[in-house]
């Protein structure tokens, strides 16, 4: 937690969006808390706006038989998020390797000015029909370089949990 | 990872059959589903604790979750039935981590594993502060319990108590 280093709402403005949202009643519990499943919703959103960027959208599944399988996420709550307020999801690719795919979503709070949550990911491509992972095609691979290319000059390093590596 | 012989030890806490709507396109249980299946077990966990319903309104204190590490180990599909097992691994004045571990019972097979850290925390003043003794107890004998096991979690390591 306070040993990672929190980027600003400054240094998160190159990054891409993928999902923005403004707090409504139904994603609160009694406690006026996002829920859990509010959270997963809100970075599942992205996530797949994110496939559809890179090509992997349903229709790719439908004509390739190929797809991202999570491997292993890594969550981290650092403010609350309250009634009203607007969340953007915002990327950031940190890694692509032969076959897999490690990335990072920030939850920033626009209104405050914070950042709320982090959700970092270990996936990879993995082949529809027999269920395993495969290299990821290179028209695939260009573009997730077009999203992590830029990144790579960015002068913060981002907050990670420090057990994945594409 | 343990054997699920081994995960079977543990209290279960959560039972289901996995309906269709928690696939995805990918035609497998979504993520955001493992989070939901282990925040259902979680409550119970915590129930357990003794942070019931009950304490919640009469105390207006409760948990807030700090970081959580999910494995995918295998593949959960429509109509498996499954388990979720936790165990406690460490405690501290305000905190207590804890791994989960979903059975795919039709299958027989671990399908993911799960670590989660907790805070006790002020619900008015939406801050954390230590666990009552009672619960702090609580915490303390089902931890001793689970340290009794054979067998050890295969913590992250990214996660600190």
């Amino acid at each position: 937690m306070s040993r990672k280093t929190i980027p600003t709402a400054a240094q998160l403005q190159t990054l891409p969006i993928f999902q923005r949202d403004t707090i409504t009643e139904d994603q609160l519990d009694a406690l006026g808390h996002l829920t859990f499943g509010a959270y997963q919703a809100l970075f599942g959103v992205a996530w797949w706006a994110f496939n559809d960027a890179v090509g992997l959208g349903e229709a790719y599944a439908q004509a390739h038989h190929g797809g991202i399988f999570a491997l292993e996420s890594h969550m981290t709550f650092l403010a609350e998020v309250n009634l009203g307020e607007t969340v953007s999801i915002r990327l950031r690719v940190l890694g692509i390797g032969r076959k897999k795919l490690h990335h990072i979503f920030f939850m920033l709070n626009e209104t405050t000015g914070r950042v709320a949550s982090l959700s970092e990911g270990l996936g990879a491509f993995a082949n529809l029909q027999t269920r395993r992972l495969a290299p990821w095609p290179d028209d695939i691979t260009a573009n997730l370089n077009a999203l992590y290319l830029p990144t790579t000059t960015l002068d913060w390093e981002a907050p990670v949990c420090g057990l994945f590596a594409a | 990872m343990p054997t699920i012989e081994e995960v079977q030890q543990l209290t279960r806490y959560w039972q289901q059959t996995i309906p269709s709507d928690y696939l995805d396109r990918m035609g497998h249980v979504n993520i955001q589903y493992y989070f939901r299946l282990y925040d259902t077990a979680a409550t119970h966990l915590f129930d357990a604790f003794g942070m019931t319903e009950t304490y919640v309104d009469e105390h207006q204190n409760g948990a807030f979750a700090l970081e959580q590490h999910i494995r995918y180990l295998a593949e959960i599909h429509e109509g498996d039935r499954v388990s979720i097992y936790m165990r406690v691994i460490a405690q501290s004045p305000k905190r207590v981590h804890f791994a989960g571990f979903i059975v795919n019972d039709t299958h027989q097979r671990l399908a993911s594993m799960f670590e989660s850290l907790g805070t006790h925390a002020d619900l008015v003043a939406r801050r954390t502060t230590p666990f009552p003794p009672a619960l702090a107890e609580n915490i303390r004998s089902m931890l001793a319990a689970d340290s009794q096991l054979a067998w050890d979690v295969p913590l992250s390591g990214s996660i600190h108590a």
